[in-house]
């Protein structure tokens, strides 16, 4: 049953590394614009079907 | 429409009204010049993507500005400003830009560089609205990339202050304090379950205890970090001698932590960790989405946003661009056509065709003699002018008026109610817990002592009060904000319970400065001659113009001869062998009439025919929305027009209602203070700068916006100039608010008591009491949700806002 306590121990440090990623996208600015990367990846398929036309 | 328009009604490229214009290109229709000519720069660079991502998503362009208007960008000290870094290979700076609003907008800014070589990458903050470039100073300049913005309608926003930057950021501490919280909590409740559950089988001690202090390992740094701003605001407040909610937020928080450390490290229980962080993580979580919702960017800016950073000075015969704010007394200076004038100057040479609609409301060009002094904030509608100045900015009338009204008046919010009930709430819930335990302590039972004091704190937080108000507050900003409509903060909502009495400006807030409404007096006019009109009229972009050709709807393509132009006089031409002459009773006639209304008179062949009266048109809904708001309050209307309206207006408001006319900016401030000496609270909605005191003296001061790059004066509330016809459902609508909050409030506190009741007695255990604290929270924030949406249900003024006037804050 012990084992139970090394999975949360292991299940504690992934999670963990999930938080500190999280604090270094958010120093890092990945939460500044929500809206640009979602529209801007869009663009490049516009352009080609434009250029095939 | 009129026939030889085909189906499009609207502009290709900003998706105005084409208002009877044929100006087209490839079968495509446009409302003016300007936008055929984005559309044309755009074709040749292969960015029409732009047309197909949104429909018609451009701006319109609304000038055609003078090629020097950005010439001051290529003084070094001006442009240092702007720049953020600069070396000999790359520049980089960021630029506010308020237009952007759609993917096609973000589409064509990151295609800059097409346009203009030497840009090496743009990037848009959707966001802010913020453009970041950098550009080789070498092939490119600054003034270039400006000019290049401002050419396809990407006016960006240059101000004398420097600042372009720093909107809508938000607290990216914040953010990391909600993620470090919500992560504790969730894993820590994970790690309670198994305790919750094993009461029915019986659970590895070992396991237990581990369990326990992992959760005690992932508090710490709650308690330490994530919940440090409850702790530092309710020492701040204690220090200067009163208490606010936080410190019973805090007070509780430190109790449940060290019962908990208690526990666990004594091996009594498993504590409540689980409840504490939540607490933590749910607090946090409503303080984030309550300074989301308040779009406070734009509510402060002041004069100098919407002034010119620079104007073009005279010396010796050069013309130097010169800042606004080194600009002395008696200096030379030339303002171009549709700029505004930044100081109060004497006028020297040219034709003064100025508009201070901004000023006072005047909604009429005014023609001003040499020797004559404008004030600051006029704009000259008609060609080049050199001026002396006479007082420098920091003098100058305007300045004064905006420095007039900055010591605001303390409104009565109710919100210190809250935050007081809060504090003795928890002042009381100390007491009672102190107080059970003492008694519990005197009957000897040492079980129901510490289940008691705990329990009392754990179940009787007093932070369900201030959720109740923080949420069901945020929940009414966020719906007013869908309808673009924006308030200052939360805390003016329930002064609209309260109002009395409603303060119309007219000019630009009851009218639209851009539609008229035209009436002809005269002899009948034959269908040939009212052909004649059309075509001559036609031939004219002046506003009165296509007044008057809207009202004759009449297409004509016949040919004019001899046309010509007389700046703010009229206008005259020959069509059809006949001599068709329009315009200013001066200079139809040659005298100068006293007629306080707006009329064009017409001559043909040298006979007067008639004349047009045109008025100013109201906006659409507008009479339906004064006559049901004036059943419930008050009303005035001032303007700083002539009283030529009266009679329409009193018409429309019925014989009760106030109308004061002429009135300067201290007359409307002053109107509105008297109303309030008789304890009324009031409501003052106006646009421009001649409002802004009266905007600051009112109790709810409401700014109203055309269009999504205007000016508006500081307010408490802004929002779209078509919103106003539902004006009623808005205050009925933000008038519930506090009743809302009052239900909920007692509603918590209802369970807060029935809580406590059971607690008192020691009946609770400690983990029910953690379970059914955040329950009644969830209960309670679910109750102001679904009690909000059914009011903006019921009061439907939300229809679907094609361009946010002020980026919308997602919450996600």
């Amino acid at each position: 049953m012990s084992v139970i306590i090394i999975l949360i121990a292991i299940s504690m440090l992934i999670s963990g590394s999930f938080l500190i990623s999280f604090f270094w996208n958010v120093r890092n600015g990945q939460y500044d614009d929500l809206d640009s990367p979602a529209n801007r990846i869009l663009f490049d398929q516009h352009k080609t079907k434009n250029e095939s036309k | 429409m009129k026939a030889g328009v085909p189906v499009a009604v609207d502009c290709y490229h900003c998706g105005e009204a084409l208002a009877g214009s044929d100006i087209h290109t490839e079968g495509k229709y446009f409302c003016c010049q300007g936008c055929m000519t984005v559309y044309h720069i755009l074709e040749a660079h292969d960015l029409c993507a732009y047309y197909d991502l949104n429909q018609k998503p451009g701006t319109t362009i609304q000038r055609n500005s003078s090629n020097n208007r950005y010439q001051f960008l290529d003084q070094k000290e001006i442009a240092q400003r702007i720049i953020k870094f600069e070396s000999p290979e790359v520049c980089q700076l960021n630029l506010y830009i308020p237009q952007i609003h759609c993917s096609s907008c973000l589409y064509l800014l990151e295609r800059i560089g097409q346009l203009q070589k030497g840009i090496l990458e743009s990037r848009v903050n959707f966001e802010k609205k913020e453009i970041f470039i950098s550009y080789d100073p070498r092939l490119t300049s600054l003034r270039e990339v400006v000019e290049t913005l401002n050419k396809i309608g990407y006016d960006p926003h240059l101000s004398l202050s420097g600042e372009t930057t720093g909107r809508g950021t938000y607290d990216k501490e914040r953010l990391i304090k909600i993620g470090l919280a919500g992560f504790a909590f969730s894993n820590i409740m994970v790690f309670s379950l198994a305790d919750y559950f094993a009461m029915l089988n019986e659970i590895d001690p070992m396991i237990k205890s581990s369990l326990q202090w992992f959760s005690l390992v992932l508090s710490i740094p709650v308690l330490l970090y994530a919940a440090s701003e409850f702790f530092t605001s309710s020492y701040k407040a204690i220090k200067s001698g009163f208490i606010n909610i936080d410190a019973p937020i805090a007070l509780s928080l430190l109790i449940t932590f060290g019962r908990s450390v208690y526990e666990i490290t004594g091996h009594h229980g498993s504590g409540y960790l689980d409840s504490m962080s939540g607490i933590v993580f749910f607090m946090l979580v409503g303080r984030w989405f309550q300074s989301r919702t308040i779009a406070s960017q734009s509510f402060d800016r002041d004069y100098k946003s919407f002034f010119p950073m620079a104007v073009t000075r005279l010396v010796e015969g050069k013309y130097i661009p010169t800042e606004v704010n080194a600009i002395c007394e008696k200096d030379v200076i030339v303002i171009h056509s549709q700029e505004i004038i930044p100081v109060d100057a004497m006028l020297s040479k040219g034709r003064a065709e100025i508009d201070y609609s901004f000023v006072n409301g005047e909604s009429t060009i005014q023609h001003i003699a040499p020797g004559q002094i404008i004030y600051a904030g006029a704009r000259q509608t008609g060609g080049q002018l050199e001026m002396i100045v006479v007082k420098p900015l920091a003098q100058s009338y305007l300045t004064g008026l905006w420095n007039k009204a900055t010591v605001r008046k303390q409104k009565y919010y109710e919100d210190q109610f809250y935050d007081r009930a809060g504090a003795a709430f928890g002042i009381a819930v100390l007491v009672i817990g102190l107080a059970s335990f003492a008694y519990w302590f005197m009957r000897g039972d040492s079980q129901r002592m510490w289940n008691s004091i705990t329990t009392v704190f754990i179940i009787a937080c007093p932070c369900i009060l201030l959720l109740a108000k923080t949420y069901t507050y945020g929940f009414f900003l966020s719906a007013l904000n869908k309808a673009n409509i924006y308030l200052r903060s939360a805390e003016i909502l329930p002064l609209f319970s309260k109002l009395g009495h409603i303060v119309f400006d007219k000019t630009g807030t009851l009218t639209d400065a851009r539609s008229h409404h035209v009436r002809y007096y005269g002899q009948k006019l034959e269908r040939s001659e009212l052909k004649m009109i059309a075509r001559l009229v036609k031939n004219s972009t002046h506003p009165l113009s296509r007044a008057i050709g809207d009202f004759i709807n009449i297409q004509d393509n016949g040919p004019v001869e001899h046309f010509k132009v007389y700046r703010g006089a009229g206008i005259e031409a020959w069509i059809d062998e006949h001599h068709v002459k329009i315009g200013s009773s001066e200079f139809v006639t040659g005298t100068k009439c006293k007629k306080s209304q707006t009329q064009v008179l017409l001559m043909i062949d040298g006979k007067l025919t008639g004349e047009f009266i045109i008025h100013n048109q109201y906006r659409y809904g507008i009479s339906r929305m004064l006559k049901g708001i004036h059943q419930k309050y008050n009303v005035s209307v001032l303007s700083g027009d002539h009283d030529r309206e009266a009679e329409r207006l009193s018409k429309l408001l019925g014989p009760e209602a106030k109308l004061l006319f002429r009135q300067d900016p201290e007359q409307k401030s002053r109107y509105i203070q008297a109303i309030q000496a008789e304890h009324t609270v009031v409501m003052m909605i106006g646009d421009g700068l001649n409002d802004s005191n009266a905007l600051q003296a009112a109790d709810l001061g409401v700014a109203v916006m055309n269009g999504n790059a205007g000016f508006t004066p500081a307010a408490d509330m802004i929002m779209e100039a078509g919103m106003i016809r539902h004006l009623q459902q808005i205050i009925s609508f933000a008038g519930h608010s506090s009743k809302v909050v009052r239900i909920i409030f007692t509603l918590s506190a209802i369970y807060n008591i029935t809580g406590l009741y059971f607690a008192v007695q020691g009946l609770l255990s400690p983990v029910i009491a953690a379970i059914l604290m955040p329950l009644t929270s969830l209960t309670i924030l679910l109750l102001s949700y679904v009690s909000v949406q059914w009011l903006s249900y019921r009061h439907p003024f939300g229809e679907k806002v094609k361009r946010p006037l002020i980026p919308q804050n997602k919450m996600s």
